[in-house]
């Protein structure tokens, strides 16, 4: 049971300690600076994203009862990217942030990508529960809701000057660069405590595998539960999407990868997806230091490698199940 | 024991009282989308009710707590399992362990059945798996005779041999000294297995008492609207209701 935990942990340091370590000189100031104000909350939100966005895919699968569903079909995502649109034509583009401190505007653009995040996904929650909620009906609102948001994005794009247009595809495709030491530390302390507290109802996730009425004679409040759930997931999604932009398919992919080789006990897979997002996050945040000379969007590596690796995956079939007493 | 008392739930149940005493066997009766169930789910804690429920003078009503689940189960009539879990897994991450009673197992004939995923097991596999799984989660109470088994049309799916199993299983489970209630459809079936029946029409009790009071040819033609005729077999004094 903890050997997966360990394999995975081991290799998530690797990797950070490959991406912290590996070229720089510490003597000099300037690789003093690069190392505390750079690698470090690059690596940061590495781990604060891939934990994240993982985590909470890997248990929004579970109570949607839809292997399909990742943050972007809460609409959450789409909440933060229109507020993101937003802050680059008011802040940016009419020319606000002349006025504003370095301060400020180092955390407006996560803060304000928050309670977009945050507003739609109450939005989602409030129009599910007027039609009755339910899995169905929540996913069917975060489309409703979702869509609506990327139209008022696209209406965005005709109006923005042509320099935050770039800015603003920039953000939409995912960006590790974007993390600041302010963001960040609000972020970690508040993604510590979701995490904490979803892994500790993991067990009740399994419980709602076998349906409400099952879950419900086993002595859990399912609608408090899901309602609890559901909460923590949004914000989980939104800090992640404040302070890296959305970042495709690493939702979908990872916990679908580890059900196949561990099963789908979730007090296994919601932690390990967390530590194998991060991973992979890390991984990327190597690629782009060493291998391209600008760093490319996180969607851009992730949908590329991720999504024909889903493929083989899937064509794999249960074999990777043997995988399990290797790794 | 179990008491109902004067259980109702709108457009569901209407004034539902019974007395379920430990060791008797109570098989549920009755038409299509009479009620069988809502009874059922309403004892399980999960039907908005009025009225009473007290199991040894303790208040069962909803919610259902931690504490209930350790001697009240309900296999409900749909199962629900929207991912491709093997049947080792269900025991685990319903009851944190991956130990089948033996007489489980055996009973129910499970071993080579273990390590397939569940959606690849035939309709009636499956229904065999759920009964041992929901029995499972209370199988400690069920040996100390004070569980409160609760099981939605057990048979459905399950061909002559597991009918007969089954329902020998839960009646053994009865005699142990538990609270078994089970909806069912064959009435022949409940007049060799079941202790007592209770016969629900149009969310009400009609009758209910020990089987051989309750079950006759013209109250089952009452309940089901069907005529019935009535054989006996001399030899082995038993009685056979025959649909007409």
């Amino acid at each position: 049971m903890t050997r997966p935990f360990s394999i995975y942990s081991a290799a998530l340091l690797l990797l950070c300690g490959v991406y912290l370590l590996l070229p720089w000189e510490m003597n000099s100031a300037l690789g003093q600076h690069i190392f505390i104000n750079i690698k470090l909350p690059i690596m940061m939100t590495c781990l604060v994203v891939g934990f994240g966005v993982c985590s909470a895919s890997a248990a929004l699968q579970i109570l949607l009862k839809n292997p399909l569903a990742d943050p972007g079909i809460l609409g959450i995502a789409s909440g933060a990217s229109a507020m993101a649109a937003l802050y680059f034509l008011l802040i940016n583009g009419l020319g606000i942030a002349l006025f504003l401190s370095p301060l400020i505007l180092s955390v407006l653009l996560p803060a304000m990508c928050f309670i977009g995040a945050l507003l739609s996904g109450t939005l989602i929650f409030k129009l599910s529960k007027r039609i009755g909620f339910n899995p169905a009906t929540v996913i069917l609102s975060g489309i409703a809701i979702s869509t609506i948001l990327a139209a008022a994005v696209a209406w965005l794009y005709l109006v923005l000057p042509p320099t935050q247009l770039q800015n603003l595809t920039f953000w939409l495709m995912g960006s590790l660069n974007n993390a600041n030491w302010y963001s960040l530390a609000v972020a970690c302390a508040v993604m510590l405590v979701c995490l904490f507290l979803l892994f500790q109802s993991t067990h009740h996730l399994n419980w709602l595998l076998f349906g409400e009425q099952t879950a419900q004679v086993k002595g859990l409040d399912v609608y408090r539960f899901q309602r609890k759930v559901l909460m923590l997931i949004a914000l989980m999604v939104g800090l992640s999407v404040s302070i890296a932009g959305s970042i495709a398919f690493i939702g979908l992919i990872i916990p679908h990868m580890l059900r196949r080789i561990y099963g789908y006990n979730n007090s296994k897979i919601v932690p390990l997806s967390g530590i194998t997002g991060a991973g992979v996050l890390t991984l990327c945040a190597i690629i782009n230091e060493h291998f391209t000379s600008i760093p490319l969007p996180v969607s851009l590596l992730t949908a590329t490698i991720g999504a024909p690796l889903f493929i083989w995956l899937l064509m794999k079939g249960t074999a990777l199940h043997s995988l399990r007493n290797t790794v | 024991m179990l008491q109902l008392h004067s259980l109702s739930s709108p457009n569901r149940l209407i004034e539902v009282s019974a007395e379920f005493n430990s060791g008797e066997c109570w098989h549920l009766l009755g038409p299509n989308g009479s009620g069988k169930s809502s009874v059922l789910t309403a004892i399980a804690g999960l039907l908005q009710i009025e009225g009473r429920l007290l199991w040894h003078d303790m208040n069962i009503d909803k919610p259902p707590q931690i504490e209930h689940a350790q001697f009240r189960c309900l296999l409900p009539q749909k199962h629900q399992l929207y991912f491709e879990v093997t049947v080792k897994e269900c025991f685990f991450m319903l009851h944190q362990s991956f130990h089948i009673p033996e007489l489980l197992l055996d009973t129910l004939q499970l071993e080579q059945l273990q390590d397939k995923p569940v959606f690849s097991l035939s309709g009636g596999e499956q229904q065999r798996v759920y009964i041992a799984l929901h029995l499972t989660q209370v199988w400690p109470a069920i040996e100390k005779g004070n569980a409160l088994v609760l099981l939605d049309e057990p048979t459905q799916q399950l061909d002559p041999f597991f009918q007969i199993k089954t329902l020998e299983l839960i009646a053994n489970v009865s005699q142990l000294g538990n609270v078994v209630i089970q909806s069912h459809h064959d009435v022949n079936q409940t007049l060799e297995f079941a202790s007592h029946a209770m016969l629900i029409k149009k969310h009400q009790v009609l009758n209910q008492g020990k089987v051989n009071d309750v079950i006759k040819s013209v109250s089952m033609q009452a309940l089901y609207n069907q005529d019935f005729i009535e054989l006996n077999d001399k030899s082995t004094s038993k009685r056979y209701l025959v649909v007409k």
